[in-house]
């Protein structure tokens, strides 16, 4: 008897050659393989595709590419010290303090919600000026000077949204954190909480009401200070 | 894969000199950033760029990593979307389905993907097989090619892929098989015949 389909079969002939199946879907496809060799052949044909791609040799490093980095790495570094945004009173012991990558022209204009983890409704709803600040480990005062302009900022946003998504993924990377402290203000007036589940992340908004009250429109003007306060659960 | 000491990791950033201890955290996986990068763009010069790039983001981003996650995981990822960035701003890619056939005025036509990638010739590959393998990866729609590479190359398991490239597990398995399904046909010739096909019965 086949229990399995050959097309079924044929989806999972891959993750059955890795070994990444769950023990039943293993069982089945091993079952059909043996008595049908269609799939069979299938089976062997991935299986010296991926020896194929086995026979590939990983390259060396090229000579030079410390010595470029190194002085590219060696720049920034020094931009950094001269901009003004001295990491002064940090700690090791304190490392979510580092000023971070959000420091200065973070003030996002529309387009910052547009990773595919932010796209329910609303979510989008409330980001259309967004102030994207991250809350890290539980109860913790975060300041944030915005320094430069709008526009400025906004031909941040290709650069900064990786780093957002990475940050969010991170998170759910961690098993046994707590993804009810992970935070990100959003308008300044509420916060979008991030949940997860074993079937991956979900978004929930919240307003909160602990957040220093700053209306969507009054993001934009230079110098103004926020002042987050972590959500409380 | 290697977790990281936290505790070195969030010294890192803190240091008189943080170059150096950046590079230092960093060492352990920059050869494999390079072969990623190497495997993916297909040239030498765009794939050390593409690695250094990516190593001066984390650089820059370094407050944004979470301690207690893996470095590893968080350095890939930013390769990658800084590879599929570059690919949309040379290019302004539209993502759309590769499955779809196209309606034109002539009537329908399968899609013909357009291969942006350089010359696969030149990776500096020494035998002509490697060549050809590396010409059929860069024939791979971008997303199998990730995943194929990933997996086949540099040894994740789906789940660690399916962490990096920001996508389920299920979408990890389809795309690994079908990248596999395109390299095989690619590969046909080079691919031995089954000699134990069949021998199951």
């Amino acid at each position: 008897m086949i229990a399995m389909t050959c097309e079924k079969a044929m989806s999972l002939i891959s993750a059955y050659l890795d070994k990444e199946l769950g023990f039943d879907e293993y069982r089945q496809v091993e079952l059909h393989l043996a008595c049908c060799e269609a799939c069979s052949e299938e089976y062997e044909a991935l299986k010296a595709t991926q020896e194929l791609l086995g026979t590939l040799q990983a390259a060396e490093l090229p000579r030079e590419f410390w010595p470029e980095l190194r002085e590219k790495l060696g720049r920034v570094a020094a931009e950094e010290r001269s901009s003004g945004l001295a990491r002064s009173g940090d700690s090791p012991s304190s490392p979510r303090t580092h000023e971070p990558w959000w420091r200065g022209p973070v003030l996002a204009g529309a387009g910052i919600t547009k990773g595919s983890l932010l796209s329910s409704a609303a979510v989008k709803g409330l980001a259309s000026a967004a102030l994207v600040l991250l809350l890290a480990t539980a109860p913790m005062v975060w300041s944030a000077h915005k320094r430069s302009s709008a526009t400025e900022a906004s031909s941040q946003i290709d650069s900064l949204e990786p780093y957002f998504h990475d940050y969010i993924i991170s998170e759910y990377d961690r098993p046994l954190s707590d993804k009810t402290s992970v935070g990100f203000v959003v308008t300044g007036q509420a916060v979008t909480m991030y949940t997860s589940d074993l079937l991956g992340p979900s978004t929930r908004v919240t307003q909160a009401g602990s957040l220093r009250d700053t209306s969507p429109s009054a993001l934009s003007p230079a110098g103004t200070e926020y002042t987050l306060i972590s959500y409380p659960r | 894969m290697g977790m990281l000491n936290t505790e070195a990791l969030a010294g890192v950033r803190y240091k008189e000199n943080d170059v150096q201890a950046f590079e230092e955290l960093v060492r352990r996986y920059d050869r494999k950033l390079y072969n990623i990068a190497l495997r993916l763009t297909g040239n030498a010069d765009e794939a050390k760029d593409l690695a250094q790039e990516a190593l001066l983001r984390a650089y820059r981003g370094f407050g944004s990593f979470r301690l207690g996650t893996s470095f590893e995981k968080w350095l890939f990822r930013i390769a990658s979307n800084l590879y599929i960035d570059r690919l949309r701003k040379q290019h302004n890619v539209r993502f759309e389905s590769l499955d779809e056939p196209v309606l034109t005025a002539s009537g329908q036509v399968e899609k013909a993907l357009p291969d942006w990638s350089s010359n696969p010739e030149d990776v500096a590959e020494k035998n002509e097989l490697a060549r050809e393998i590396q010409g059929a990866l860069q024939s791979l729609p971008l997303n199998y090619r990730l995943a194929v590479i990933l997996y086949d190359l540099e040894g994740f398991s789906y789940e660690e892929i399916s962490g990096i490239l920001h996508c389920s597990i299920g979408t990890v398995r389809s795309r690994i098989h079908r990248g596999r399904r395109l390299l095989r046909e690619k590969l046909a010739p080079y691919v031995k015949p089954a000699a134990s096909a069949g021998a199951r019965w």
